[in-house]
């Protein structure tokens, strides 16, 4: 089979996904048997006479790779079939939903707060689930969380998706795999959290970093952010307190009664030291649940419907999470590539030396290199605001700005 | 100095290594021990790992029991924290047991090869990780030695675990005798957080009863065995060597205490995974900050934990485990006095950690409750195998492509040794051969980037020496074709502004 013939093959199966919208993945085409032992699946992107780019097909993630021709052992080229697929969640099996079982959707929000947990990522995901068919719409949407935080920039966005967008449809719920910094500002907004038993919440203490060193914010700046933790905290009805000794030194103690029932002191007068001056909080999943900050801990999804009250449950929108681990690798991809299409940029301009024609021809490298980055940053659109690879944010300012100076080195004399 | 009252809890135990090794009884034959015993009792210790201990107490203390332990026609005393004790019966009729089908005289190589091991009442699979871990001992070779495990016993059913009627006998032990880069410290975490996954998915997900078995777990190798609810030491056997948060220091006060109260969350979460909520928080506190205190006492067995020092006029009911290490209270060596908490395996059975000390398969056949008819797996185990050739594999690469300046890898050595000079073909000759060990370098950080490129950005910097080389390989090539020499370096381009 020809790459041309493959291409096609892909297109129509592109156009058969869009279409049917919950329908399968495109099947593994291709495997790649390395020296090392390991047998790949996916298919085969471009080939050099050195290298393979290949497309690597984990569960519902593609990862692009690529591998020296000495690497490998050998390469088996199939006929991609969509008939052959795994099936994989979200796949066009029918989804049966007893009666009266809960519906929940569950999201991973993952890696870094900012380009990767990103608040238009995640109102993407909740209108994948808005525009499921009603009997398939979820009850409760679970945010699972496994971050150490991130951009402070990103946390006003989050709060307002979570708690004025999800909330308002849905019942939200919070899962804590991990939850340190930003990412616990953006969990705070559920007022029903859970915790797995690694769990750990906490650590937001906002600084900056510099040539010399790491800077806790200080000043005005300060303020907002003790600001922005007390409106979450009320968003999540949970004692500001909790937050505020996540933030900045402070004593926090408290008590509990024989109901549960817990009063808060910025002193250590209670009778559990939560946490002593001179340290910053960060919960485990036991101290969580202990203080009411976790509803309770749950390790596997079954035992967190059972805790939600579901004695039935049926998962649904598996779309939703697809679009998030899309939108990581994506992210992902992008980071890492960005920085070598830059160095490539440079190099072709240090290069652009000599002749007219090899001066035209290493300009329209670099900008073919800097069309391959904003190609990049299309798929991965956080970047626009946070930047990648080392490089400031890659909006159309930033992209149109860098091709103008091309173009104006392109131009004779 | 404030030092422990730890009692040498081990030598009991030693002796009773010893007396299972020796090869005649300490006893009397059973036949005379029928005549001679005939309306003997017994008492029965009931552990929380599962097992149960028979023979007659013969002390009793506030933190164990010293128990004559019947095995047989043997006899020998055993000491057993509280915390390790589910229930005591006390004189119960004794009731000779049949003699174990394994002839103890039979050596441990008589086991393997053929699966006959199936006849034993368990079979252990020993996985040794040794060396740096999370560089010899990675998750990729973790998890085929454990898949090499899962074939060998080949009992996962449909769904994948571990069938509950072979969970008892399919037993894999992971024997920890590493650490990782001490230079890491604390920091040695993220590695483990790597790895961890690969046994929780077998205790997890298929089921199946990994025991740690600990020499040495040491920086980030000691939150591994948290995982597991159960442990055992060697009598030798330490976990430590992450006391260095006290020393982190980016430069403000508070952003490090920031980071220390995350990695502590992180670190916790691992004992608490493994069912340690009560004691594993406490105990890696101390083990993390010397600032921090650690006293213990015991109520009924079990251990009450107070993160400062004993209440005054209170000392005696208390043990100091660690201390703040400041000034009468600081030690003359860090790391071999109570400034910063390491466990040991005295200390480990105390605190209920380790389910008991085994210096040998032996010892820990019988710790496990298994000794009359165990099998070790020796010459089938694929695990030891992958993992050394692991080891040898990250050797080699180290060898070849190392970046320390006082030992350069082969490789650096001869991309460092290459001249471009000479005549054109000499120069694209040897830019062909820069690029080709750039690209040998690259392909073994591929293979291995788990260890040596996990973020992709040393490859990411191959990518660009070896397009600056092309690069220089086509300048060069244009003057030559202007017919001037070495054009290295092009030239009169300009850069871009950008990165910020």
């Amino acid at each position: 089979m020809t790459t041309t013939l493959r291409f096609k093959h892909l297109a129509v199966s592109l156009v058969a996904l869009a279409t049917l919208f919950c329908c399968t993945s495109i099947a593994s085409a291709d495997k790649i048997h390395l020296k090392d032992g390991r047998i790949l699946d996916g298919r085969i992107e471009s080939e050099g006479d050195e290298y393979v780019y290949f497309i690597l097909e984990i569960g519902a993630i593609e990862k692009r790779e690529i591998f020296l021709l000495e690497e490998i052992e050998k390469i088996v080229r199939e006929e991609a079939d969509e008939d052959d697929a795994d099936p994989k969640p979200g796949d066009d099996e029918p989804i049966v939903i007893p009666e009266g079982a809960c519906k929940i959707a569950y999201i991973t929000l993952e890696e870094t707060v900012g380009p990767y947990l990103n608040a238009d990522a995640l109102l993407h995901s909740k209108q994948i689930l808005d525009d499921l068919p009603e009997e398939q719409r979820p009850d409760i949407i679970v945010l699972k969380i496994n971050s150490g935080g991130g951009a402070l920039l990103e946390v006003g966005p989050l709060a307002e998706a979570i708690h004025e967008d999800l909330k308002e449809d849905y019942r939200v719920v919070g899962w804590i795999e991990s939850a340190i910094s930003a990412a616990s500002l953006t969990i705070f907004n559920c007022e029903e959290i859970y915790t797995m038993k690694e769990g750990n919440v906490g650590g937001t203490v906002a600084y900056s970093m510099g040539s010399g060193g790491a800077t806790a914010m200080e000043g005005e700046g300060l303020e907002r952010v003790l600001d922005a933790g007390k409106e979450i905290s009320i968003n999540g009805r949970r004692n500001p307190l909790i937050m505020r000794s996540m933030q900045v030194w402070m004593t926090l103690s408290c008590d509990i009664d024989e109901d549960g029932n817990i009063t808060w002191y910025d002193n250590d007068s209670g009778e559990f030291l939560v946490s002593p001056e001179g340290r910053i909080l960060t919960l485990n999943s036991v101290d969580a649940v202990k203080y009411g900050v976790c509803k309770a801990i749950t390790d596997t999804k079954d035992e967190l419907a059972k805790a939600l009250g579901c004695e039935e449950w049926v998962e649904v929108g598996y779309e939703a999470d697809q679009y998030q681990q899309e939108f990581r690798e994506n992210v992902r991809v992008a980071e890492t590539r960005a920085s070598e299409l830059w160095s490539k940029i440079q190099i072709a301009l240090n290069f652009s030396g000599g002749t007219k024609k090899n001066h035209t021809r290493q300009i329209g490298t670099a900008r073919r290199y800097l069309k391959e980055l904003k190609n990049l940053v299309r798929k991965a659109p956080s970047l626009e605001t946070y930047g990648g690879g080392g490089l400031p944010p890659l909006d159309n300012d930033w992209f149109r700005d860098i091709d103008k100076q091309l173009r104006e080195m392109a131009k004779p004399g | 100095m404030k030092n422990a009252i730890l009692a040498p809890l081990s030598i009991a135990l030693i002796a009773l290594g010893a007396a299972l090794a020796a090869p005649a009884p300490v006893d009397a034959r059973p036949d005379e021990q029928k005549e001679a015993e005939p309306a003997e009792t017994i008492d029965r210790l009931i552990l929380r790992s599962g097992k149960i201990v028979e023979g007659k107490i013969l002390e009793e203390t506030e933190t164990g029991i010293r128990i004559m332990v019947v095995m047989g026609s043997l006899k020998a005393p055993a000491t057993y924290q509280h915390s390790q004790i589910l229930d005591i019966k006390r004189d119960l009729p004794f009731q000779p047991k049949p003699v174990a089908s394994k002839d103890k005289n039979k050596g441990k190589d008589d086991y393997v090869a053929s699966r006959s091991d199936e006849e034993a009442d368990a079979i252990l699979y020993v996985i040794e990780l040794n060396e740096t871990f999370g560089v010899h001992s990675s998750q990729t070779p973790l998890e085929d030695a454990f898949e090499a495990a899962d074939k060998y016993f080949g009992d996962l059913d449909r769904a994948g675990r571990v069938p509950s009627e072979l969970r008892d006998k399919h037993l894999v032990i992971v024997k920890l005798d590493t650490q990782t880069d001490p230079r890491q410290g604390f920091d040695g975490i993220w590695r483990t957080e790597d790895i961890a996954p690969v046994v929780e998915d077998q205790l997890v997900d298929k089921k199946r009863r990994v025991i740690f078995w600990i020499e040495n777990a040491g920086g980030g190798a000691s939150f591994l065995p948290w995982v597991s609810p159960e442990i055992y030491f060697t009598n030798d056997g330490i976990m430590g060597g992450i006391g260095s948060l006290d020393d982190f220091d980016i430069g403000d006060e508070m952003v490090n205490e920031k980071q220390i109260s995350l990695r502590l969350g992180h670190a916790e979460g691992f004992a608490i995974k493994g069912g340690y909520a009560e004691i594993g928080p406490p105990i890696i506190r101390a083990m993390a900050r010397q600032q921090n205190w650690l006293s213990v006492r015991w109520e009924g067995g079990k251990p009450i934990f107070r993160a400062a020092e004993p209440p005054e006029g209170e000392g005696h009911l208390w043990q100091v485990l660690t201390d703040d290490g400041e000034g009468d209270n600081e030690d003359e060596f860090a790391f071999k006095g109570n400034d910063i908490l390491r466990i040991d395996s005295d200390l480990a059975l105390k605190l209920g950690l380790a389910d008991g000390i085994a210096d040998d398969i032996d010892d820990l056949a019988f710790e496990l409750g298994v000794d009359a008819s165990y099998a070790e797996v020796n010459e089938d185990n694929r695990a030891n195998k992958i993992m050394e050739k692991w080891e040898e594999e990250i050797n080699t690469a180290i060898e070849n492509i190392s970046r320390n300046p006082r030992t350069p890898g082969k490789l650096r050595i001869d991309y460092s040794e290459i001249k471009v000079t000479g005549s054109y073909t000499d120069r694209r000759k040897a830019r062909g051969k820069q690029i080709y060990i750039l690209k040998q370098i690259r392909s073994i950080l591929t293979r291995y980037a788990e260890v040596f490129d996990p973020d992709g950005t040393q490859r990411a910097q191959l990518d660009v020496d070896i397009e600056i080389h092309k690069q220089e390989q086509i300048a060069d090539k244009n003057g030559s074709r202007r017919g001037g020499g070495n054009t290295r370096g092009g030239g009169g381009g300009g850069g871009l502004p950008g990165r910020r």
